[in-house]
């Protein structure tokens, strides 16, 4: 059986010897369950095992109505290795008051990408008040991860030619309502598609890559709600080209949310 | 860069043969196909259960599951059982040379629970004879398993499809309880920090390994072991070495 650099380095358990980025990462105060890990340095060892260089990261407690708290410890986070962690800004969405401090808040800190997520307050990605977080990403062409679960499409699909200058991140893409994903990727030259889905069904990322979208997906793990470790697996050992893969764990990821060719 | 792979083999104990009441996105999971997926990897083993016996009497199951697994045998099948005529049930897996078992408590025709009440005649057999069930999360009521190795505490349990959110209380709960309860580390069971947490607290013995066959990406069971940061030898142990020992230990 003849394998790739990347399967065989990985049915070795050697770390990739290529540029890998994990565009969805959570740590910190507030996750929905117990974890067994939640430092910035099990973030760091996991990463040295699987050779992943750098990891996009939200806080939990950004995601649910406590963006300040977040930012007080992704500060602290953020320094244990600010080469490899970078952090997106998170905002209280349903506290409009909130909104902008928050938002400016994490830009200071030196984040330069921003993440949003339904389940914080229930608030639909067309209520008014996501509105000034997309000018401000827009304002200042940062890439956006967004949580979907396939219903959320249709409220975000709105937003994509009103914030030319947002990266949209489709986050779990494919979990369901795949053939949507794809649409919206495939119609907007500014919607990319991230690969994590801790169910790991067999063929989603080959479906992406068949359908053309090879420099549209981006290689992401949750972890820690879930384990980078699985989630790298899906892409080294699809049934797709090497370059491709390498677009995916970490060149396409590098061009958007690192602003720069890999 | 070192020449050999990182374990010696890798033993599943999850795969599902045959056709679901829904036929599959894909290729029919057939042994031809099931081959195919496992030789990119060394997944030289396999514990093989019924896609039948999900909608399906055990009857059905196995009779299914012997055919799809027949002229080979690096694939063992998995003996589906019913808790009704525990001895016919035994002659049968004799017959067809199989060492492990598992249950569907959650049959919609005819649902049953794991109750020592219930299900305590299968259970003495399976104590006798060391046969390994094999039983699913999400049809399992805790406190029924709890009770049914309360009261057979050398019955083998593998746990298979454990969920995935993080640490589970009832499940550590369960295996601080019942020292011969397994818990089989697949695709789905993505949890940041777990592996070498559980093999810490309850010993790498406790854990087998498994990839979701047809379901899911195996290469995502692979790299989720071979990355954890467990050991070699609990790598070992948990890739291939707990449940080659379970099968040879059975008496039948």
């Amino acid at each position: 059986m003849k394998h790739d650099i990347l399967e065989e380095r990985a049915l070795k358990g050697l770390p990739l010897n290529c540029l890998v980025i994990d565009a969805h990462a959570h740590i910190g105060t507030g996750s929905y369950f117990p974890l067994y890990a939640n430092t910035a340095r099990s973030f760091l060892e996991c990463m040295d095992r699987t050779g992943c260089s750098k990891c996009f990261i939200s806080h939990y407690s950004g995601l649910i109505n406590y963006t300040d708290l977040a930012l007080e410890e992704m500060k602290e986070i953020i320094a244990a290795c600010p080469d490899r962690l970078h952090g997106y800004i998170t905002a209280d969405v349903a506290y409009e008051k909130d909104i902008a401090r928050q938002l400016q808040a994490g830009y200071d800190l030196g984040f330069r990408a921003v993440k949003i997520h339904v389940s914080s307050s229930g608030l639909p990605y067309s209520h008014p008040n996501y509105a000034r977080i997309y000018a401000f990403a827009d304002e200042h062409r940062m890439p956006m991860l967004i949580h979907t679960w396939g219903n959320e499409l249709k409220d975000l699909e709105g937003q994509y030619e009103k914030y030319p200058h947002i990266s949209f991140i489709l986050g779990h893409a494919g979990c369901c309502m795949k053939e949507e994903y794809l649409r919206h990727a495939r119609t907007y030259p500014n919607v990319f598609l991230e690969t994590c889905f801790s169910a790991s069904p067999k063929g989603l990322i080959e479906y992406f890559v068949h359908e053309g979208m090879a420099d549209k997906l981006l290689w992401g793990s949750d972890m820690n709600f879930y384990n980078s470790e699985h989630q790298i697996g899906r892409v080294i050992f699809a049934e797709i080209s090497l370059e491709d893969k390498y677009r995916i764990l970490g060149r396409n990821a590098a061009r958007i949310l690192l602003k720069r060719d890999a | 860069m070192k020449n050999e792979l990182l374990v010696e083999r890798l033993f599943a104990c999850d795969a599902v043969i045959g056709r679901p009441q829904v036929p599959f996105p894909g290729p029919e999971p057939v042994l031809e196909d099931l081959r195919r997926r496992f030789e990119r990897f060394p997944i030289e083993r396999a514990l093989v259960r019924s896609a039948a016996g999900n909608y399906a009497l055990h009857d059905l199951a196995n009779q299914t599951l012997i055919r799809h697994l027949a002229g080979q045998d690096a694939y063992e099948g998995v003996y589906q059982i019913d808790p009704l005529d525990a001895p016919e049930h035994l002659d049968r897996i004799r017959r067809y040379r199989m060492r492990s078992v598992c249950l569907k408590p959650n049959n919609s025709y005819r649902p049953f629970c794991l109750f020592p009440w219930c299900c305590g005649d299968l259970y003495k057999m399976l104590e006798e004879k060391k046969l390994p069930l094999l039983l699913e999360w999400g049809s399992t009521v805790p406190n029924e398993l709890h009770e049914a190795m309360t009261a057979f505490p050398g019955l083998r349990v593998i746990m298979l499809e454990i969920p995935r959110s993080g640490r589970q209380c009832m499940v550590e709960a369960l295996m601080r309880q019942h020292k011969e309860l397994y818990l089989c580390l697949h695709t789905r069971f993505s949890v940041f920090g777990g592996y070498p947490a559980l093999c810490r607290e309850f010993g790498s013995h406790r854990f087998v390994w498994g990839c979701g066959y047809p379901d899911t990406e195996e290469g995502s069971a692979v790299t989720g072991l071979f990355y954890s940061g467990l050991d070699q030898d609990s790598l070992e142990a948990v890739a291939h070495g707990n449940i080659e020992r379970l099968l040879s230990e059975v008496k039948l």
